[in-house]
């Protein structure tokens, strides 16, 4: 029996937002990241049950990666193309408290631009949806130590590249 | 180390500072609608694909045509005299040929 609306409303108004951001970061625009979105709940709804699921979260984004992964191999996205949306999910809208943060946080938006794809997939999930590290190697598909170097090497990067902002402000 | 986790920590929280353009909770009703329905609709079906149906199709269609369109061999009914004679009679032996020979030479008027 697939899921009823209230299941996958809570499951929409759970992870929606966090799934629209990682989808963008593959698709790098809003449209495309809407329609894998829809794939993502309408492979949900197909599901006989929710309650087997060791971990919902890392089940839920290793899907939305799976359907990512597809979408690329049909359209052999340009990754040097439309970079606009990528920056404003990135980027955000400033809603800093104060002139330092709103300061710092437009140099991390710009630092999160340049490190590559799969550094920058692990650090959102890391830091925006709060993944664990085993949470992401599930999500990804790829070994436990793998998702942590990498994670590692973008902070590292981030690092290097917010360190003179980083250390004027602190 | 203390270090990297202070600029962890920074970084999280400027995470939770920034707030990203979120369309989604505008889609929810229309993109849980469209789950929904395809769900159900994945399950009622019970049809093959199309394709599949297509071809079926076809080549029963082929068969009919065949079936029409070439003639078929005339097949005597079983009850036919000719049909059991020459299939349940046996071959004539030398001796019957002799005889029945012997019987016609009898029966002629010769001049």
């Amino acid at each position: 029996m697939p899921l009823t609306h209230p299941e996958l409303e809570r499951l929409y108004d759970a992870h929606a937002s966090g799934l629209f951001h990682y989808l963008a970061t593959f698709t790098k625009n809003e449209a495309d990241a809407r329609d894998l979105l829809q794939d993502v709940f309408i492979k949900l709804a197909r599901l006989d049950e929710l309650d087997a699921l060791q971990n919902e979260k890392a089940f839920v984004f290793r899907l939305a990666h799976n359907i990512a992964i597809d979408w690329l191999r049909r359209r052999k996205v340009r990754w040097d193309s439309e970079e606009r949306l990528i920056k404003e999910l990135e980027g955000g809208q400033q809603h800093a408290s104060d002139p330092d943060t709103t300061a710092l946080s437009a140099h991390f938006a710009t630092a999160m631009q340049s490190l590559p794809d799969e550094q920058r997939t692990i650090a959102q999930l890391k830091l925006w949806d709060g993944l664990t590290f085993e949470e992401i190697a599930h999500t990804q598909n790829i070994p436990l130590n793998t998702a942590a170097s990498r994670y590692r090497y973008a902070i590292d990067k981030l690092r290097t590249l917010l360190r003179p902002i980083y250390e004027e402000l602190t | 180390m203390n270090h990297d986790d202070h600029f962890e920590n920074k970084l999280q929280s400027l995470t939770r500072e920034l707030r990203r353009p979120d369309a989604t909770a505008q889609w929810k009703e229309e993109i849980l609608a469209r789950a929904l329905r395809e769900a159900a609709t994945a399950k009622v079906r019970v049809l093959p694909p199309r394709w599949l149906m297509g071809a079926w199709a076809g080549a029963w269609a082929a068969v009919l045509v065949l079936k029409v369109a070439v003639p078929q061999p005339s097949i005597q009914p079983a009850s036919s005299p000719f049909t059991v004679t020459s299939a349940a009679k046996p071959e004539p032996t030398t001796e019957t040929l002799l005889a029945y020979n012997r019987r016609l030479t009898l029966n002629i008027d010769l001049p």
